[in-house]
């Protein structure tokens, strides 16, 4: 066991190895990776000034947080509409399509109504609605099982005492939910913000988010600290979700 | 009301992920030439993916079984995590990465399939750890105890009791990372610098070079049922050696 011990420590650390040392490298004074110049935060400064990163930050920012707030409400209407056994195949299917399906079928989708239907679905509108349809399920996966947890005798009560089915929702299935409300939030929020694949495919030339920048430094192969930088401001929203993911379930369990 | 709402945000959801098979239509009434990807391609994305999750099962397994028998919270954590940090995030502080080991040790992993093997390994680890894990807990100790008793070494013991008892979740892990990995376009690109070719990335530019969406929709429904086909193929198989 002790051997297994220092297996998964030593693994834990080289997990952590190539993070580390790009952040490490965004406060060094120095253009080459491999040469230490000592401590700085102007890499920091000139990203402050780069007027195009700011705006993507921003951008990837409201985008993930209207997609969070969107599929976490959804989903939880979701979770709660099919929670019993009559729908369980159409759970199921709701858990297995995102991960078999390609998520270029998104673009094919918006593709062909902007072609054939005439309406332009590229740009913020576009990636949220992509982003939306890709977080939904997740969303709803997350949710079910805690939705569960809610017990029947709960929402009979609230209904017997004269309160709506909204108001139900509102009032008696949302406050019980509330830690898995968090984690589902931050989960979606740090998936939309630094997903790729279905922002490229969606966005239109005007619309630039923080991982449409980085990728564009990425494929080339370019090093740069200021990119250094902006992909450690990047890790924090992920950084932070899982740390308060674990909390919340922690404290749910 | 909100069953309603719930029902038709889904409804739509689900409809999106079954729009490219309104290309099929296009090519049945006879709209174009359809480009498919080489052999040689679907052979090397094959090879890749089952490659990746191969390695990765086999880098976390002992990291699950501590974690399964021993192991924290903060160690759960701590390995779980990076799971919430993006693909690209990960691929673009690799790069970095190799670059520091290129002028340290001379290998050039950028723009090599060993370089992009890490980067996915890199990528799917958490996915192989938490199957594992779940597919170890489960594992009751009777049935080891009782090998022990019967005689068996310590090391007898894992490899003919509990590693077959865990080989549904090698399986499920196997299936899962292969699937994630059939698809992926960010880290061949950026770590494989476009010369690790892979279906993602024919996928990727019959959209964006090439411009054809009907072309690449049919192909990524292509990938969908070769990945598909290939999962049941692996569960015959590795079903076979296990009972």
């Amino acid at each position: 066991m002790k051997a297994l011990r220092i297996y998964t420590w030593a693994l834990i650390v080289a997990l952590y190895v190539p993070i580390g040392v790009m952040t490490l490298l965004s406060f060094n004074n120095s253009k080459l990776p491999y040469v230490w110049g000592g401590f700085t935060l102007r890499w920091y400064e000139a990203l402050f000034r780069w007027e195009q990163a700011w705006g993507a930050v921003v951008n990837s920012a409201a985008v993930a947080l209207a997609v969070a707030f969107a599929a976490t409400v959804l989903g939880v209407f979701m979770a709660y509409a099919l929670r019993s056994d009559r729908y369980l195949a159409v759970s199921q299917a709701a858990m297995v399509m995102p991960e078999v399906s390609e998520s270029l079928s998104f673009a094919a989708a918006l593709w062909l109504l902007k072609s054939h239907g005439g309406v332009d679905l590229f740009g913020p509108v576009g990636v949220f609605l992509a982003h939306l349809a890709y977080t939904l399920p997740m969303a709803h996966v997350l949710l079910s099982p805690y939705v569960a947890y809610v017990s029947r005798s709960a929402v009979e009560a609230a209904r017997i005492l004269g309160a709506s089915e909204a108001r139900t929702m509102i009032s008696v299935v949302m406050p019980l939910l509330a830690p898995a409300f968090v984690a589902t939030f931050l989960i979606v929020f740090a998936n939309s913000f630094d997903t790729y694949v279905k922002t490229a495919f969606t966005t239109s030339p005007g619309f630039v988010t923080a991982p449409i920048l980085l990728w564009s430094y990425a494929a080339r192969g370019r090093g740069d600290p200021t990119i250094y930088a902006l992909a450690t401001l990047m890790l924090i929203p992920s950084l932070a979700a899982a740390a308060i993911y674990f909390r919340a379930v922690k404290r749910y369990g | 009301m909100i069953r309603e709402v719930a029902l038709a945000a889904f409804a739509s959801v689900l409809l999106l992920f079954y729009v490219p098979f309104l290309a099929l239509g296009y090519y049945i009434a006879g709209g174009g030439e359809l480009r498919l990807p080489s052999p040689s391609l679907v052979l090397t994305t094959f090879g890749l993916a089952a490659l990746t999750a191969a390695v990765s099962i086999a880098v976390a397994y002992p990291a699950a079984y501590y974690l399964a028998k021993r192991g924290s919270e903060l160690e759960f954590a701590l390995l779980i995590a990076p799971l919430w940090v993006g693909t690209l995030l990960k691929a673009y502080s690799l790069l970095v990465l190799f670059a520091i080991v290129e002028r340290f040790t001379g290998v050039a992993l950028w723009g090599s399939a060993l370089g992009v093997l890490v980067g996915m390994v890199y990528e799917y680890l958490p996915y192989a750890l938490l199957t594992l894990y779940a597919a170890v807990e489960k594992v009751s100790e009777t049935p080891v105890n009782a090998a022990r008793v019967l005689g068996a070494g310590r090391l007898q013991a894992f490899l003919r009791v509990e590693l077959p008892l865990t080989m549904p979740g090698i399986v499920a892990a196997f299936i899962l990372i292969f699937l994630f990995a059939m698809g992926e376009v960010i880290m061949p690109a950026v770590l494989g610098a476009w010369k690790v070719y892979t279906f993602g990335s024919y996928v990727w530019d019959l959209y964006f070079k090439a411009r054809d969406i009907f072309s690449g929709s049919v192909v990524s429904i292509l990938l969908t049922g070769l990945s598909l086909l290939a999962t049941y193929v692996v569960v015959r198989t590795i079903r076979s050696f296990s009972i």
